[in-house]
């Protein structure tokens, strides 16, 4: 990736962005400072480990080797899933949307000596070229913010054929049953929102706006774009609730899919 | 003359078919052996059947359907009454038919392990003014917010 993504700074790029990419960078730049904490923990954890409910990738097994695998990593964040993958072996170039949550990663790269290429960009529209990457992964990153369609056809896009895809979103059932005010309390079991026609949500709690599809729609985005659903995978890890995101009880969790991973091919 | 609609018919559960391997195109239900055979039994059998490159769709009840099932099994409510984890087996009600459903991930898993391609997921959303004589007017517009039945869709590799 060296000649693409010039070393030690952002590649800054003229940008278009969608109206919510807008909105969600104004977002996250306010948001940034609150998650130096998060990044300083997730920096120093030696293990890959899906999801606020701390699932570890040992137990689940979606990514099987990445050693010497070209990794993209869409919404990056403080890059604390590049950062892991590294470890792995894996060459991740991390891409966000947010110069402040960069500067973050940029700050814990150098604190543990752990250098990969940041890219300032939008996961709508990245600015690396086609079919450069064995995996694209996303976090709470793209997965969430980025509008489904866009994002899915770019990792289509950065993919080579036959690469993987995997992602992880808040669980549908959260979705439906997660109350929209201010501050955030944990979801309980009533269906307060409607299932069809979910995707674009705006929430009393903060600025950004986030994408949440069904299960079909899904299905009917990573097939329309060239992939082959190989799983989805519903995390369940009894005893750990949401923490300091307030979102979800541990007894909630136990019960009902709070996170899921949805995890394709693309069609070589 | 035998009219061109005839067709045969088996009595046999859906789970142990007593037709050869690789003898169809097609093998589909709606509301039948999905719902009240054992998927772990089912999914195998329809795989055993269909010619390589054949069609397997099938429509049921939803899995979110089965998690906001009243206790009688009478109403569907607007809220969880059930856990989603661990779904399979639905034999609560005495005299009734035994039921059977997965979570979302474990439908596609059992796909996967049995050669199956997924190819949709389709989400039934009655349209306005729709009745039905197996559902009640207000489960009716429950199935308008949520999807009540889907109809899975899925291809032999």
């Amino acid at each position: 990736m060296g000649a693409v993504v010039a070393d030690g700074g952002d590649l800054e790029v003229p940008e278009d962005l969608t109206p919510h990419a807008a909105l969600n960078r104004e977002a996250w730049a306010k948001e940034a400072a609150s998650y130096v904490a998060s990044a300083e923990r997730n920096w120093a954890k030696t293990e890959f480990r899906w999801g606020i409910l701390d699932v570890p990738e040992s137990e689940l097994g979606l990514l099987g080797d990445v050693a010497a695998k070209d990794v993209v990593e869409l919404g990056c964040g403080t890059a604390y899933v590049s950062a892991w993958l590294a470890r792995l072996g894996a060459n991740p170039v991390g891409v966000d949307l947010t110069h402040e949550q960069l500067e973050t990663a940029r700050a814990m790269q150098a604190k543990h000596g752990l250098e990969f290429p940041l890219v300032h960009a939008s996961a709508e529209d990245v600015p690396l070229p086609d079919a450069s990457f064995d995996l694209a992964i996303s976090e709470y990153g793209a997965s969430i913010w980025c509008d489904p369609d866009l994002w899915i056809a770019e990792a289509a896009r950065l993919l080579r054929p036959g690469g993987e895809l995997a992602f992880l979103v808040n669980g549908t059932f959260l979705m439906l049953t997660t109350p929209d005010v201010d501050p955030v309390v944990p979801c309980g079991e009533e269906l307060l929102r409607p299932y069809f026609g979910m995707r674009r949500f705006e929430w009393e709690t903060d600025d950004g706006i986030d994408f949440h599809l069904g299960y079909g729609d899904w299905i009917r985005t990573l097939t329309t774009h060239g992939f082959e659903v190989e799983a989805l995978v519903e995390l369940r890890n009894p005893g750990i609730g949401s923490g300091r995101y307030n979102m979800f009880t541990p007894e909630w969790a136990e019960s009902w899919p709070a996170e899921e991973i949805w995890k394709a091919r693309k069609v070589a | 003359m035998t009219p061109a609609w005839t067709f045969r018919s088996f009595h046999a559960s859906a789970e142990d078919v007593p037709l050869p391997d690789a003898s169809f195109d097609v093998v589909f239900c709606d509301h039948g052996g999905m719902t009240f055979g054992d998927p772990y039994r089912t999914v195998p059998e329809a795989a055993r059947l269909l010619r390589p490159g054949g069609l397997f769709a099938f429509s049921h009840s939803t899995p979110l359907t089965m998690c906001c099932l009243s206790d009688d099994w009478e109403q569907v409510e607007r809220r969880l009454t059930r856990p989603y984890f661990g779904m399979h087996r639905f034999d609560e009600l005495e005299d009734e038919p035994v039921e059977f459903n997965l979570p979302y991930g474990e439908w596609i898993r059992l796909f996967r392990e049995h050669g199956f391609r997924i190819e949709a997921l389709v989400e039934v959303r009655p349209p306005e003014g729709a009745e039905t004589t197996y559902r009640t007017a207000e489960e009716t517009e429950w199935a308008r917010s949520w999807p009540m039945e889907e109809i899975w869709k899925c291809r032999k590799i």
